[in-house]
């Protein structure tokens, strides 16, 4: 287990405890409404012989959210898929100081992604959804949302790791 | 293309999560040659999500946390324990068994493992089994969820190798029943040789009770692939009625509280998050990988002068290699997508080709040096990852064994599908 997953096994108190739980609440209702529209479309369909055209569009666009705001959530921690040799070679003063450089790295990439997911998010704006209509930037401003909120949270982890350092 | 494998690699090896690797070597490429495209990074990422068929992924995520949180893997594994717990091999049979069963409702080996597996391995430790076999059973036989319908693995290869997910479910039986086979012989050879416990035979009434407390849970499997090829629902539908089946489950056992329900909802978009950020991420890095002519070079790699058995051998071994360091997501999303222009210009049919690359993917998760079901069980258990390493050789050969059958016999992948169409 890395740094950050024991740190994370462990409901956080502050700012970060605040971050899990917003983040938390977002995925996890954005997985509930993709999951209520793909089932209002199975029963209206088949119960009622009645099929509903937006559950689909509206499904995609919660999973969207599901998957970056989750990315975000797992991003803090420590959940993504990661080659973990590093953490076996180098000792644990090392793992925390090669850390605080990926957390600076992800932050930049947050940064980016940003500011040009904000962009697309305008440009988008006046594009509306086949079904519902809805402005397609709806599901384009997931992305910088989500890095928004990985951005800030890496000074967060940053910090947590500098204590780490501190203690070895 | 070196600059930007190297940059991925290199990102990725010092520690840097393999999505944000693939992302950022992707814009670190297109920053220096000066790409215009760089400003739809975003529109590519959001693209890769913006698809149905990869919904059902998080739902049958959440269908197999939640059948394992309401204790439905419990009533699984004390039905399979009554059913063959006193053959030779004991609970090592029951172990293959509880697995196969489910893994008609949970099509991941990661769910399999981290929570029938604790289970499986506290009552085979109770029992007085060896704990090294312990753990390889319960590693060996996590690999049939991903095999027997639904299958993760399987929607990600449907959707990123554009092929009938439906189809690529039937393929999976006859190879998924035959690993258990497998699995079932080599726990009643080493049960012999090493003088295993076996269980009392159970009473007809005691195994009646247990067949019917498991009886709610065994017809999920009955309602997702009955609802898939009746053709009422698609993959995605079906992933939803079963996590709905699970919900109507723990409530009618009053396992189902509140929290339960908030903890299955927040470990399914974590799960999902971690291994969906792939998808996001290959939107960009395949679309690089495209404009730079991977496709073409691999094709030219396998392609020239090569029959379609010896291509397929070779991608094979290819995959099995990366199987070894890679996890399956990764090889789903990024080697894939390479491969798939050879697979049908060689006219290799792209359901043998899914069924026998998820086979090897899931043998990857058994083999070191980054097995990831080898890590889970290590995680659950406690028994050291290295002695577990050594203790899944006698699972991993025949297994492998299996996989040259599948890919020099397409029927045994192809036979299911073609009889059904």
């Amino acid at each position: 287990m890395t740094t950050l997953q024991k740190a994370a096994a462990e409901p956080r108190r502050g700012l970060a405890g605040w971050f899990d739980r917003t983040e938390s609440l977002i995925g996890g209702a954005a997985l509930l409404i993709a999951f209520a529209a793909v089932l209002i479309g199975i029963i209206s369909r088949e119960a009622f012989d009645a099929p509903v055209a937006w559950s689909e569009e509206l499904a995609r666009l919660a999973f969207v959210y599901v998957v970056f705001i989750g990315m975000s959530e797992a991003f803090a921690r420590g959940g993504h898929l990661r080659v973990e040799i590093v953490d076996l070679v180098l000792g644990r003063r090392w793992c925390a100081v090669l850390r605080i450089f990926t957390c600076v790295v992800i932050g930049g990439l947050g940064l980016f992604l940003v500011w040009y997911g904000w962009q697309q998010t305008v440009r988008s704006q006046m594009l509306r959804s086949l079904i519902l209509g809805w402005p397609l930037s709806i599901t384009y401003a997931a992305l910088p949302i989500a890095a928004l909120l990985m951005a800030i949270r890496t000074p967060l982890l940053i910090w947590r790791e500098i204590r780490v350092l501190r203690s070895c | 293309m070196l600059t930007l494998f190297s940059v991925k690699i290199g990102l990725a090896v010092i520690g840097l999560p393999v999505a944000f690797a693939m992302i950022l070597a992707a814009v670190v490429y297109m920053l220096v040659i000066g790409d215009p495209a760089i400003k739809f990074v975003p529109q590519r990422m959001v693209a890769a999500l913006d698809t149905f068929p990869l919904l059902a992924v998080p739902f049958f995520i959440f269908a197999g946390s939640l059948m394992n949180a309401t204790g439905v893997t419990e009533r699984i594994f004390n039905f399979a324990r009554l059913a063959v717990g006193h053959r030779t091999g004991g609970l090592g049979h029951v172990n293959v068994l509880a697995s196969l069963l489910f893994s008609g409702m949970s099509g991941s080996s990661i769910a399999d493992a981290a929570g029938l597996g604790q289970v499986e391995i506290k009552a085979m430790r109770d029992a007085g089994f060896n704990d090294d076999f312990a753990g390889a059973v319960t590693a060996g036989s996590c690999i049939i969820g991903p095999l027997v319908p639904p299958s993760i693995p399987m929607v990600i290869y449907g959707v990123v190798a554009n092929v009938s997910i439906g189809a690529l479910f039937l393929g999976g039986i006859l190879p998924g029943l035959l690993a258990a086979l497998i699995l079932m012989l080599v726990v009643w050879w080493l049960a012999r040789r090493r003088g295993y416990p076996v269980e009392e035979r159970s009473r007809a009434r005691d195994l009646g009770r247990a067949a019917l407390r498991a009886f709610p849970p065994l017809l999920a499997p009955v309602i997702i692939i009955g609802s898939i090829f009746t053709g009422r629902v698609t993959p995605t539908e079906a992933a939803v009625l079963a996590s709905t089946y699970a919900i109507l489950l723990g409530l009618f056992y009053g396992t189902l509280t509140p929290r339960v329900f908030a903890r299955c909802v927040n470990e399914t978009v974590s799960v999902t998050a971690a291994t969906l950020a792939l998808a996001a991420a290959a939107g960009v890095f395949g679309y690089l990988l495209a404009r730079l002519g991977a496709p073409s070079a691999v094709a030219a790699l396998f392609g020239e002068d090569m029959s379609p058995l010896l291509a397929l051998i070779a991608m094979q071994v290819v995959l099995f290699f990366l199987g070894m360091l890679l996890d399956t997501a990764i090889l789903l999303f990024l080697v894939v997508p390479l491969l798939m222009p050879t697979v049908l210009g060689l006219g290799i049919d792209p359901v043998h080709f899914g069924v026998v690359s998820v086979f090897n993917m899931m043998i990857g998760i058994l083999t070191p040096p980054f097995g990831g079901a080898l890590f889970v069980v290590s995680r659950i258990s406690g028994i050291p990852y290295h002695r577990l390493a050594v203790a899944i050789i006698p699972f991993i050969l025949p297994l492998m064994g299996l996989l040259i059958l599948m890919i020099l016999i397409p029927e045994i992948s192809t036979g299911i599908p073609q009889l059904l169409r």
